[in-house]
């Protein structure tokens, strides 16, 4: 699965996209988030994770924590395109005979910890980053934000901890859409400049679109090749209900539940959204 | 190096999945640090991080042994307890100082903000959490003995007062004790009150008052064996904590009371609904219903 072009990728996250419509009906899911942070679990999962060992649960594996739980449509909907979990797995979303529901349950392979309350995924990360050095495993853990998520007080205690301990081995990825549950960040709690806090506060920090592959992949492998002593965040700017015009940016479709005939507009949109690719 | 301090070295010797955790909560953990090297972690002033940190390592394998004052870890922290470390029942253990009428340090003279007055009945609402509140150095280190067995989370009221010089029944993991034998009425408590209860105990005996004193230490899983006997034995029963009225022992009596269909008289000696005034430990004690002299009252002429 590792190391796809361009064009496999492209094909890749257009799967991965219709596997998250499945759970956009019937209860429907934050699809608008989903969508938002897709991209770049799509190449984490395609061509930074071994997928074996996280199908193994073997040591040494890279963790992620998506600490913004509530887009965990995005998730199932890559870890099912990987085979982590199984595609008909994905018809049980929301019944009660299984555990996927609105925010990740650790019950479902590949699901490391159940998020969903704002502000705790980092802590857990650096839990984690701990565990690894104290086992000396040379993996990574990445933990994906939202950038309403910042709101909260205990990430920036998160954010001084990993710097204190200058903690190499994880990373941030904030999924920065600009938009929290109802408003715009920067019209309710304004976060910029982003970039600068974060620099101020120890990391290093990298910038990237969280919707192009070229620029997401030079972002990854910088971080692969360069050797720090403290933790990195990627602020990857990103749009919410990306690829959906209906759903881009607007606040109507953070969350959203659809009938057939509208997710059958949506699919065609997808599909002529990735051949202009 | 104190005892407590010794048996955290000891066990991280044989051990070295336990790491010591600290919100900058050092008064149990001064000698310790350079020892420990990486099996020691302080977060700072941050309880939420604490827990979240330690729930973290417990999810891969670690036994995270978590520090800070009882108050801002069970009030602060408690949507990180109860979330990370109850729901996924994580083996970790939570260590709280400064609780209830604490003697240690003189934690009496902590004003509203540091009183842990309500910890034991926010622990009780957390799901798969063991609470335990030792009423001695003895008694804690009895408890970390056997941390790795557990199979979820663990709050320990540390009150870490010295050692109460008096006969033991053998310690058993989940079970209350008798340390004073005797009839007509049961005195219940634990924690820093209980040497105040052996106190008033002993003056009971000068006076041929005859009693039995329990040590209720676990109060989650409740022990329902020793409560068996006693409401079983006694017709008058004295519950007796430095704790608010709601959520711990009493709390506990009363539910073992209506489920059971008991209907011995009991009697609540507490910290009623509110904050103590502040104080050297014997100026606050004496200020509250638990002062020794107080309950012997209530007791002699019950």
């Amino acid at each position: 699965m590792n190391n796809l072009n361009e064009q496999e990728f492209s094909d890749f996250l257009l799967s991965c996209k219709k596997n998250v419509l499945k759970m956009a009906k019937n209860g429907g899911c934050f699809i608008g988030s989903a969508f938002s942070c897709i991209d770049i679990l799509a190449y984490l999962y395609s061509n930074i994770f071994d997928i074996e060992k996280i199908k193994n649960r073997k040591k040494d594996r890279d963790i992620l924590i998506l600490s913004k739980g509530h887009a965990v449509a995005a998730l199932y909907g890559v870890l099912a395109q990987v085979g982590i979990i199984s595609k008909d797995r994905l018809e049980n979303y929301l019944t009660i005979k299984d555990d996927l529901y609105w925010h990740p349950n650790p019950n479902i392979p590949g699901i490391e910890f159940h998020t969903g309350s704002m502000g705790h995924g980092l802590s857990i990360g650096i839990g984690m980053a701990f565990a690894s050095k104290l086992n000396k495993i040379n993996n990574k853990i990445f933990v994906i934000l939202g950038d309403g998520e910042l709101n909260e007080g205990s990430v920036w205690e998160s954010v001084l901890i990993a710097n204190a301990y200058r903690l190499d081995n994880l990373v941030v990825i904030i999924d920065r859409n600009f938009r929290q549950a109802n408003l715009k960040t920067e019209e309710l709690i304004p976060l910029e400049s982003l970039q600068e806090k974060f620099s101020a506060f120890g990391w290093e920090t990298l910038l990237c679109d969280g919707h192009a592959i070229d620029e997401i992949q030079k972002t990854f492998e910088q971080i692969s090749k360069t050797v720090l002593d403290k933790p990195s965040v990627i602020i990857a700017n990103t749009v919410r209900g990306n690829g959906i015009p209906l759903m881009e940016d607007n606040s109507k479709y953070w969350f959203g539940n659809f009938n057939e005939k509208e997710l059958e507009e949506f699919h065609k949109i997808l599909d002529e959204g990735a051949r202009k690719k | 190096m104190e005892p407590y301090e010794s048996k955290l070295l000891s066990m991280i010797e044989k051990n070295k999945k336990i790491v010591v955790i600290t919100a900058e909560n050092r008064v149990s953990l001064r000698n310790i640090p350079e020892k420990l090297n990486q099996n020691f972690i302080d977060v700072g002033i941050s309880e939420q991080n604490l827990i979240g940190i330690g729930a973290g390592l417990a999810k891969l394998g670690f036994l995270p042994i978590m520090h800070g004052m009882s108050a801002f870890l069970t009030m602060r922290a408690f949507e990180f307890i109860r979330t990370d470390l109850g729901y996924p029942s994580l083996p970790a253990v939570v260590v709280g100082t400064f609780n209830g009428l604490s003697a240690i340090g003189n934690g009496t003279a902590n004003g509203p903000t540091h009183q842990a007055i309500e910890d034991i009945a926010l622990m009780r609402l957390v799901p798969n959490m063991t609470v335990v509140a030792p009423s001695d150095v003895s008694e804690t280190l009895q408890i970390l003995d056997n941390i790795s067995k557990l199979n979820g989370p663990l709050y320990i009221r540390d009150s870490n007062f010295g050692t109460i010089d008096i006969q033991r029944e053998p310690f058993v993991w989940g079970k209350n004790e008798c340390i004073v034998k005797g009839d007509d009425v049961a005195i219940l408590s634990y924690g820093t009150i209980l040497d105040v209860c052996l106190k008033v105990s002993k003056k009971l005996s000068q006076e041929s008052f005859s009693h039995s004193v329990y040590n209720m230490r676990f109060l989650k899983p409740v022990d329902k064996e020793i409560l068996h006997e006693i409401f079983n034995k006694f017709k008058k029963i004295f519950v007796i904590e430095d704790h608010i009225n709601m959520g711990a022992l009493g709390s506990i009596i009363k539910e073992f009371a209506w489920e059971n269909k008991k209907d011995n008289e009991i009697i609540f000696i507490n910290l009623r609904e509110s904050f103590f005034r502040p104080g050297n430990f014997n100026d606050a004690l004496q200020n509250t219903e638990l002062a020794a002299g107080k309950i012997y009252g209530k007791i002699i002429n019950s």
